[in-house]
């Protein structure tokens, strides 16, 4: 009886314990996908066509002309 | 002595007996009071304290889900959510307010009286600021940990990550990133995500220990959005429309690209443009979208219905003579005049000329009703369905109540009006063979788990004019670009390029009479792409422009940079270069890179449309595959290519008799990967 106590005592105990490192992994994983999502959206700024353009015109590239693209099969 | 101590051992025994059974009794009883009490808890009470004790350890709390993100057509993100902070107060845990609002105020920059007014009271709750900048926040943690009843919030922020790229057309969101204009708004309905109330189970101290709200909540989000729009096309407008508008010393203009076969949209610019980062920042009235809410008289481009109405009437045919009486032309008690002399033109010459009179002319003889009629068939004077918010019906009043001079105003692009995107997608009835089509801005919205669902309506059957009269029109429109046509400098050497000048004036309400002074000066056409490929419409408007008012001298102009890029990106050969092409004899000479001069610069064409010499395979060991898929064009069905460097097998072998249709196979010099 009274292992049977101590035994459901640390079931609870233990069901408590992974329950708060549980949460502590998903405000963790919450964390990095909101950090995610900015780096994505500052990725997204870095590539946007007039970011780019700017960029290219910068280092003396120029749009390719008719024929200067090959579309391999 | 030894009875008396028999006695008392008898005593005291008796006495140790009672006290025991006094403290067993306790004990028992205690015990039982205990059972009792813990059968009367747990029992008895079970339901009652189960419910106390849940309603202290778990609570629930309303979840946003996350606002689906508006991608363009190549993937690339144009509305996204990033976690922002905002400030919020318990005022009625908060002490000295006046301190907190004097040390707040220049942190939130704020007035210290409206913080005040927000921490007056006992609410339980009020928002001091939010969407914090990241350097408020860190202000702000001291403040946060030292005074209680202070607290942040994390709140989901609406970024668009392009900046002014099509500012207009997304439109934007509010605080609480619910849709408020442009396709933010129209498609609210799939962006908006879920809300649901997420059951969390706290401890003493109210830390979180249990929740039910699962990482796995993608289906719970706002769908995806996928737009026709293709990012770098829209770069290339709203840059050219810019140079233009600045150029002409115009004050404003609207640019659009146009697939003529289905209606999609690749690209709807506008100038001055809108940053809906900074919605705030910038003036209301540049939030709209004048492209598709703005009605205006298109002028002259209107000709090529008057052109299309002649021909469906079967009155005209492509070569009528039209005297165009040398310059003015009487219609009751009013005087049409062109800006040239013109006398005998041929209907296609009306439209190159862009004569009013011969417009006039047309509609004269072809009446009313019959006009009315084709201008329906293209959609003029209906909404054009695009899949944006506010959209108004173009301008068309029943032909019942056109005066003579009013048949003829509307031949030449006056009384009638229309927005940007109806003008254009009726060009596109005439450019894909006469089938209408309905614009859309949106390709597919995709949920959580991969599926489409809302794809745009499949294309419209109905018929707006015949194959053999868009044909027609579209030689008719060829002539305008030529050296005497009203649009020289829409043409792109070595492409066929069509389209149509317009010139507009535009209403004054106050002198309630045309203006000579502000006009819409536009140009709207298209480049023959390679067979197989979609027309691609283009429209370039300048409102109000200054160095001078006509579209083939503004407009036009656009149009054909905006043009030059598109050739460029979507890769149309040139027939320049077809025609400077000279194959490679590699019976003679060694086999190379064919080499057109253009423009003073080296031009490889590799667009695969050459033909051997004789339909026999070549030997081309030594030589680039390069040089091989140029040659072997026309006969390709699948190429093969192992390897890096040169060739140094093939298949067919050397001296096979050539085929189209063919599997061809190349190794080259180094074995490292298969393409």
């Amino acid at each position: 009886m009274v292992g049977m106590i101590f035994y459901c005592s640390w079931i609870n105990n233990k069901i408590v314990t992974r329950g708060y490192r549980l949460n502590e992994l998903r405000q963790a994983e919450k964390q990095l996908i909101e950090e995610q999502d900015k780096l994505e959206a500052e990725l997204a700024t870095l590539k946007s066509p007039r970011n780019l353009a700017r960029l290219a015109r910068r280092l003396g590239l120029r749009e390719p002309r008719p024929g200067h693209k090959m579309v391999l099969p | 002595m030894k009875k008396r101590t028999k006695r008392e051992s008898t005593d005291e025994r008796r006495r140790l007996r009672q006290r025991i059974g006094l403290v067993a009794g306790v004990v028992v009883f205690s015990l039982v009071a205990v059972v009792a009490r813990a059968y009367f808890l747990q029992v008895v009470k079970h339901d009652y304290y189960l419910a106390r004790q849940q309603s202290q350890s778990n609570s629930s709390r309303l979840v946003h889900y996350e606002r689906g993100e508006i991608l363009a057509s190549d993937g690339g993100a144009l509305a996204v959510n990033i976690k922002g902070k905002s400030l919020y107060a318990e005022p009625r845990r908060v002490k000295d307010k006046k301190r907190i609002a004097k040390g707040l105020a220049p942190i939130l920059k704020m007035k210290v009286s409206s913080l005040e007014r927000r921490l007056r009271g006992e609410r339980g709750f009020a928002w001091l600021k939010r969407s914090l900048t990241p350097a408020q926040v860190e202000a702000l943690q001291p403040w946060c940990k030292q005074e209680p009843g202070l607290a942040f919030s994390k709140e989901d922020r609406r970024i668009y990550p392009n900046r002014d790229l099509a500012g207009q057309v997304l439109g934007f969101t509010n605080i609480d990133c619910q849709g408020q204009e442009g396709l933010e708004r129209y498609y609210e309905e799939y962006l908006r995500g879920c809300q649901l109330y997420v059951s969390m189970e706290h401890d003493a101290k109210r830390q979180v220990v249990e929740s039910s709200q699962s990482a796995e909540y993608d289906h719970l989000k706002g769908k995806t959005v996928y737009l026709t729009l293709d990012r770098r096309v829209q770069a290339w407008a709203e840059q050219e429309l810019e140079a233009a508008v600045t150029e002409s010393r115009g004050k404003g203009g609207v640019a659009l690209v146009m697939n003529a076969d289905d209606g999609a949209v690749l690209a709807m610019a506008q100038y001055p443009r809108f940053n809906p980062n900074s919605k705030r920042k910038n003036n209301p009235a540049l939030w709209r979208n004048r492209a598709v809410t703005d009605l205006l008289e298109p002028g002259s481009t209107f000709k090529v219905f008057t052109l299309v109405a002649a021909l469906e009437s079967g009155l005209f045919k492509i070569d009528d003579l039209i005297d165009c009486e040398e310059g003015k032309f009487k219609v009751g008690r009013r005087t049409i005049h062109d800006t040239h002399e013109y006398g005998l033109l041929r209907l296609d010459e009306v439209l190159k000329y862009s004569s009013n009179i011969g417009c006039s002319k047309i509609v004269d003889r072809i009446g009313a009703e019959r006009f009315y009629a084709v201008l329906k068939n293209f959609g003029f004077g209906s909404n054009s369905g695009i899949d944006y918010p506010h959209e108004p019906s173009g301008r068309l009043r029943s032909w019942q109540k056109w005066r003579e001079i009013d048949l003829c105003n509307i031949a030449f692009g006056q009384g009638v009006s229309a927005t940007s995107v109806q003008l254009v997608a009726a060009y596109a009835a005439l450019a894909n063979g006469g089938h209408r089509v309905t614009p859309h801005l949106v390709a597919k919205i995709v949920n959580g788990a991969g599926w489409t669902v809302y794809e745009p309506p499949a294309k419209k059957s109905s018929r707006a004019c015949s194959a053999k009269v868009a044909q027609q029109v579209d030689r008719a429109l060829a002539l305008v670009v030529e050296d005497d046509g009203t649009a020289p400098q829409a043409r792109i050497p070595g492409f066929r390029v069509v389209g149509k000048t317009g010139t507009a004036q535009k209403f004054d309400f106050a002198k309630k009479s045309y203006s000579h002074k502000d006009y819409w000066s536009s140009f709207i056409g298209y480049v023959d792409p390679p067979k197989g490929q979609s027309r691609k419409i283009v429209y370039v408007m300048i409102d109000e422009p200054r160095s001078s008012i006509y579209g083939g001298m503004v407009a036009a102009p656009a149009f054909q940079r905006i043009n030059r890029h598109l050739v460029s990106y979507l890769n149309y050969a040139s027939q320049a270069e077809f025609a400077t092409l000279t194959m490679p004899d590699y019976e003679e000479e060694e086999a190379g890179c064919s080499v057109a001069e253009n423009g003073g610069e080296r031009v490889e064409n590799l667009t695969g449309n050459a033909t051997p010499a004789a339909n026999v395979m070549p030997d081309f060991t030594g030589q680039t595959i390069r040089d091989a898929l140029v040659i072997i064009g026309s006969y390709r069905r699948s190429v093969k290519i192992s390897g890096q460097g040169r060739i140094v097998a093939q298949n067919p072998l050397p001296g096979t008799t050539l085929e189209p249709g063919l599997d061809f196979v190349f190794q080259l010099s180094s074995e490292s990967s298969e393409i």
